[in-house]
């Protein structure tokens, strides 16, 4: 170690605070700079602690789930009444579905309807919390071999949740519906309408830019639009709710506050491209 | 100096760091409640900075903010400047809050923490060239006040702690 003298130490201590004060205001002008380079030290910082999120999330996981069964035990006798009421009404539907699909495959046998594939999915574990304070979004453990790519399309058990925007070698983040940066072209499946989701970091995310003169009714089915071509059309999405103040919002089927497992879908659309893959204009030369 | 002996030094004086880093690391792990890894790392420094300022030196808190920032995704640097601020304004002070019981050194920490909350924003502002929603930020505030007791409660038992084997020797 270099032995200083104790007046150039002291001065050193007393200088480091405004360099270092300093050296924050450049590291976000290099943030805002060089995104791809911020971006790949993150994910290999996820990378790295995403085996210790993994196992730090095995007892977590493990209360979570007493205090969900201990919660269900409380509330079994309204939860039963519940389930009867609404199983007589599935039963119903059931009926209708049943009719409805032997229809639908008269109907496409006479149309020599040519099916669309089924998609392939991989399911990866939530296992940190990558928002912070202005942003909703998770980070997934995908294990080391996994062909995730961005722009891929995430969905819990009940609907849609986001959408990968980095990835790393055993990692990959998604950034939610709820977050201010997420707009998801939808469609209102009552009316036909097309909208803009509109993220607003707050539980339910805002409708905006319906067309004039259809207004979004309340409880109307919400489901993803194939316009742009960054989502397939008909993903389910949310119900339409007014609040009181007079804005609609989305109310999401997806769980998105205790999400512990996600589905990665893979459509192989490209509609959004990352922003290092588009290229830059050719300067125009002097004709 | 023995071995051991330069261990335990070692070890004291690199625990503050370290035991702030891994609350941050932790604070990642999902438990419904957004916003939690920018409220851990403010007590902490503000604590170490007033008991043991030569365990939480500036590169130290710089450090800090940056892992902070990497994990949390925000815009780089913003934990960084908040943490350095806190840093320093505690620093000048700390001669007066050293003395401090522990509700005035709370309610010193609750003006610290409003104004990180405030400074937090107003970079978010800034960087990302949209007016953020003012919610987070109140909600990154009430977390980091209502954690301070239960921490400060730990931290000053380690602090006694480590005291005690420091004059033990």
């Amino acid at each position: 170690m270099i032995r200083l003298s104790i007046p150039l130490r002291q001065a050193l201590a007393r200088l480091s605070l405004p360099v270092l004060i300093a050296a924050a205001f450049g590291i976000m002008l290099l943030g805002k700079a060089d995104a791809v380079l911020i971006e790949r030290a993150r994910m290999a910082l996820a990378d790295a602690l995403a085996p210790i999120w993994g196992a730090v999330q095995q007892p977590l996981s493990a209360v979570r789930d007493v205090t969900r069964e201990a919660d269900a035990l409380w509330n079994i006798r309204a939860e039963n009444a519940r389930l009867i009421e609404e199983n007589d009404r599935l039963r119903r539907w059931q009926a209708t579905a049943l009719a409805l699909e032997a229809e639908n495959a008269l109907l496409r046998r006479q149309l020599a309807w040519v099916p669309d594939p089924a998609p392939q999915f991989r399911t990866a574990r939530v296992v940190a919390d990558a928002g912070g304070t202005y942003a909703r979004a998770v980070l997934l453990a995908t294990g080391p071999q996994h062909n995730i790519r961005k722009g891929q399309i995430a969905l819990d058990e009940r609907g849609f949740a986001g959408r990968v925007t980095e990835v790393g070698s055993r990692s990959a983040r998604v950034l939610l519906a709820t977050d201010i940066n997420s707009r998801v072209p939808v469609t209102l499946e009552g009316s036909r309408a097309r909208a803009i989701m509109v993220g607003n970091n707050a539980a339910r995310p805002r409708l905006q830019h319906w067309p004039e003169g259809m207004l979004p009714r309340e409880g109307d089915r919400v489901v993803t639009n194939a316009q742009a071509g960054a989502f397939p059309a008909g993903l389910p999405v949310g119900v339409v709710r007014w609040t009181e103040s007079g804005a609609v919002e989305v109310e999401l089927f997806a769980h998105l506050d205790r999400l512990d497992v996600l589905r990665l879908f893979d459509f192989g659309l490209s509609g959004i491209l990352p922003p290092e893959s588009v290229a830059r204009p050719e300067p125009r030369g002097r004709r | 100096m023995g071995l051991l002996r330069r261990l335990d030094a070692a070890a004291r004086a690199g625990f503050p760091a370290l035991f702030t880093a891994f609350l941050i690391i932790l604070a990642a792990v999902p438990v419904g409640i957004p916003g939690m890894i920018g409220a851990v790392a403010l007590p902490c420094v503000f604590f170490w900075t007033i008991f043991r300022p030569a365990a939480m030196p500036a590169p130290v808190v710089f450090s800090l903010g940056l892992l902070q920032d990497l994990l949390s995704f925000a815009a780089l640097g913003t934990g960084v400047l908040t943490l350095l601020i806190l840093h320093g304004v505690t620093l000048r002070l700390r001669d007066f809050l050293v003395r401090q019981p522990f509700l005035a050194s709370w309610a010193v920490f609750g003006g610290f923490a409003a104004g990180a909350g405030v400074l937090g924003w107003a970079l978010q502002a800034v960087l990302g060239w949209i007016l953020p929603p003012a919610a987070p930020g109140l909600h990154q505030f009430g977390i980091a006040v209502g954690l301070y007791p239960a921490l400060a409660w730990v931290l000053a038992r380690l602090h006694t702690a480590m005291r005690r084997a420091e004059t033990a020797l």
